[in-house]
């Protein structure tokens, strides 16, 4: 029998949480080894072979139902207890091979739960949600060198936002990273993922909506996503 | 607020749950692990799922979307 694992946890959070169907509708369990538990479930194999060999990236295929599912899993197991998230595709040759991987990669997954301990990822995105006036409501040029002018204004005009928007997003970046154990991303700092403890979550997302006087009156948005798990963090983060 | 929105969402569009589920989260390796699915094939087949237009439009991305640098990728 294959298992699918979705998530491990600490052993002692692990009873009478409530579970979800798993993939293709299959149970989904807890499997206790000493203090780890894995959030686990039986799955057919050939199903994984076969999007491998032939990806289905239709919304509305198996592999989206599949990783529906496993994000589905994870989240409601999240909402319970602290867990450590695995990336999709985990399969496991049966329960004897369960117990042998919790064994020989418990001191790794216990560094992971510690880092997932009563902590949730929030995602921030710092978008352009409007053209510049430029680009909407420019006149016909009369000319060549009109024609010119008028690029070479709307060029400057993009130069100036683009500078605006890092300018904001770094703004919001330092602002948010106060209230975060770590941030994830990359420079510049537009779309950034931050591991927040849950008690400062309120804090966290305080800050955000008090950003929104930063933002006033710039064609930016700020998109905010979460609770979710720390996908980001448990494989190790970058830019902390 | 003169232009300025802040939009709290759930995170569960399909964009996100793909960029969570099969690029993060920790990956387990041994022996015991079926070595049937490459994660990493799929991570790139999707990703052009995810710059697909409906999807580009889910996450907020429109005309700056064809700027390179513009767009970056956490």
């Amino acid at each position: 029998m294959t298992l699918y694992l979705y998530a491990i946890a600490d052993a002692q959070d692990a009873t009478g949480i409530d579970l979800p169907a798993g993939i293709d509708g299959t149970p989904v369990q807890t499997v206790v080894a000493e203090d780890l538990a894995a959030v686990t479930g039986p799955v057919d194999p050939a199903r994984f072979q076969a999007a491998q060999d032939k990806p289905d990236l239709n919304e509305h295929g198996w592999l989206a139902h599949a990783l529906r599912a496993h994000d589905r899993v994870v989240r409601r197991v999240f909402a319970q207890i602290p867990l450590v998230p695995l990336r999709f595709g985990a399969l496991i040759a049966g329960p004897d091979g369960l117990a042998e991987l919790l064994g020989a990669q418990r001191d790794r997954l216990r560094a992971a739960l510690d880092v997932a301990r009563d902590t949730a990822e929030w995602r921030v995105r710092v978008i352009p949600h409007q053209r510049s006036e430029v680009d909407t409501a420019a006149p016909e040029p009369p000319d060549g060198t009109a024609w010119m002018m008028t690029r070479l204004r709307a060029a400057r005009t993009r130069e100036v936002e683009h500078e605006r928007w890092l300018r904001l997003a770094s703004q919001v970046h330092g602002a948010l990273s106060a209230h975060a154990v770590q941030t994830y991303g990359r420079l510049p700092a537009t779309r950034d993922v931050y591991l927040v403890r849950r008690r400062d979550e309120s804090a966290f997302t305080a800050a955000a909506f008090s950003l929104a006087g930063l933002l006033a009156g710039t064609p930016m948005k700020l998109e905010i996503s979460g609770p979710t798990p720390p996908y980001h963090f448990v494989g190790g983060g970058r830019r902390s | 607020m003169n232009g300025t929105e802040v939009a709290i969402r759930g995170g569960d569009s399909l964009a996100d749950i793909l960029e969570r589920v099969l690029d993060k989260g920790i990956v387990i390796a041994g022996d015991v692990t079926i070595n049937v699915l490459d994660v990493e094939l799929l991570t790139l087949k999707v990703r052009l799922l995810i710059a697909s237009v409906d999807t580009a439009k889910e996450l907020g991305i429109d005309w700056w979307s064809r700027d390179r640098f513009l767009v970056g990728e956490s």
